[in-house]
């Protein structure tokens, strides 16, 4: 029973591979969304540039929103949950969304545990930076794993280097023989058959998506061509100038990440100007997301 | 067996890597040649004998799916390609599609509903699949149980006469076929699927192909 709930949760990643994920804040948007060819939207308070600039607690978004989007599109929708907030986890899924972001870009709830998410029903998608936080997640039960990069910055910085790290550190363990493998397990803190089960797959065993920082076309394929298999757009969409337009280019430049000849197209399809961004190296630390979660 | 089969399976979006290693470990079982590979523009469909369309969401294959690829499609199953859908792919096949109505190219006589057990929690595995009379014709084996995952699926609310029902699921059927057109409401692809254990259902498709070659 447990193992096909697991296999329901995988499935359902799956067939979000290869699409875009959108953030929204309100049905209006969703539709947007929906119009420009998303696989799925996030419901969300506040998009993350927003949550940058007005600073306060980020929870969990307004129910009655989340609920007028998923009366408004047929695609799945997702919604944020903290980080160990496991009630409003379930509150999420006695609502009925299709999957919980566990967030990192929401104020966290506990500054130890994550959600426990094996006993929901279900899936979960959780941010990591390295191949170790990935597997802690996996091992929390995440059916899904995303880049964290650096959210609501449109700087692309860390999520190409969180993927870079993710496969590096997969691609590391090849040389590794039993006893080094453990003592990588144990700095990992994770089970040593899970790290096993990687080095034998050479890659993740759940869904990887990028997410934290995608501002344009190009962004969406430089993330699909380092290994991401869907992306997440969150403030890139809807703090451009012309969010649909920009939003039917980055699904399209996303299916045609391999062809220049479509990414030159749909650039020129991303009408005006994106997002403004932000250079990591002043964020102070109190303002880097991507270190919330543990 | 026919041998050299080139497949194809639409890579718009969804979860078309799954078809593509289920193609080839059940061809590797079988030792049947295949040559099957990601499509994503009109031209690379000229040379399949099979082209897949797999799941993930409709809606967003649709606004993919461009007037070139469209017309493409169309010409492949006018000169007799195989075609299978499963999921979102059936959708795309239906004659007829509600909750919403959407375009889809009709080459199978069904209508379908989308979303229509409901949201992801509703999601369910199940071995109470039943192998009709038809359907043995082409799922043979006595000791076959076949797995259905069904994930936010679509339900083939009607079928019409020319269409033969080869699987059903609580009397609602969920593999059908009519002529060169087989649609499934669940995921064979994602089943386990590995060179003992070759998916029943491209086991039928490489069948159906041999007897049409």
């Amino acid at each position: 029973m447990k193992e096909n709930s697991f296999k329901l949760k995988i499935g359902l990643a799956e067939m979000l591979k290869g699409g875009v994920i959108m953030d929204v804040v309100n049905a209006e948007q969703a539709v947007i969304a929906e119009d420009a060819g998303a696989v799925a939207v996030m419901a969300l308070e506040r998009v993350p540039s927003d949550i940058r600039k007005e600073g306060g607690v980020a929870r969990m978004a307004n129910i009655e929103i989340i609920e007028a989007i998923m009366e408004t599109v047929s695609i799945p929708v997702m919604a944020k949950a903290r980080i160990g907030h496991f009630a409003e986890a379930q509150i999420l899924q006695q609502l009925g969304v299709d999957f919980i972001d566990e967030s990192e870009v929401l104020t966290p709830a506990d500054e130890k545990f994550h959600i426990d998410k094996h006993p929901f029903q279900i899936p979960f998608v959780c941010g990591a930076t390295d191949l170790g936080e990935a597997l802690r997640r996996i091992n929390e039960g995440a059916a899904m794993i995303r880049s964290k990069g650096e959210a609501g910055t449109g700087n692309i910085i860390e999520a190409v280097r969180h993927m870079r790290s993710i496969y590096s550190d997969i691609k590391a363990l090849e040389e590794l023989e039993k006893d080094q493998l453990l003592k990588r397990a144990q700095e990992m803190r994770i089970p040593l058959a899970l790290l096993e089960e990687i080095k034998l797959l050479k890659k993740l065993p759940v869904p990887l998506f990028s997410a934290g920082g995608i501002a344009t076309p190009a962004d969406a394929a430089l993330m699909m061509q380092l290994g991401a298999e869907s992306v997440f757009v969150g403030s890139g969409i809807y703090k451009s100038e012309d969010p649909a337009a920009r939003a039917r280019a980055i699904v399209k430049a996303t299916t045609g990440f391999m062809n220049p000849e479509i990414l030159l197209e749909v650039s020129k399809e991303a009408r005006g100007a994106a997002m403004p961004g932000i250079d990591i190296s002043t964020l102070s630390k109190s303002e880097r997301l991507q270190d919330r979660g543990w | 067996m026919v041998n050299n089969i080139k497949a194809g399976v639409l890579a718009l979006q969804g979860d078309f890597s799954s078809h593509i290693s289920a193609i080839q470990l059940t061809a590797k079982s079988l030792n049947v040649e295949v040559e099957v590979s990601e499509i994503r523009t009109s031209t690379e469909i000229e040379k399949l004998d099979l082209l897949v369309f797999p799941g993930g969401e409709s809606s967003a294959m649709l606004k993919l799916l461009k007037a070139d690829l469209k017309e493409s499609i169309i010409s492949f199953k006018q000169r007799g390609g195989l075609i299978f859908g499963t999921c979102a792919g059936a959708i795309l096949l239906a004659d007829k599609v509600s909750n919403p109505k959407q375009f889809s190219f009709q080459f199978i006589d069904v209508e379908i509903e989308r979303n229509s057990y409901g949201r992801q929690k509703s999601s369910f595995i199940t071995k109470d699949l039943v192998i009709t009379e038809l359907g043995k014709k082409y799922l043979s084996s006595k000791s076959l149980v076949l797995e259905g995952i069904f994930i936010r699926a679509p339900k083939i609310t009607s079928v019409g006469k020319e269409v033969m029902v080869l699987v059903t699921h609580l009397d609602t059927p969920v593999l059908v076929m009519q002529n060169n057109v087989l649609i499934s409401t669940f995921h064979p692809e994602l089943s386990p699927i590995s060179k003992s254990e070759p998916s029943p259902i491209y086991q039928m498709l490489f069948q159906v192909l041999r007897e049409t070659q």
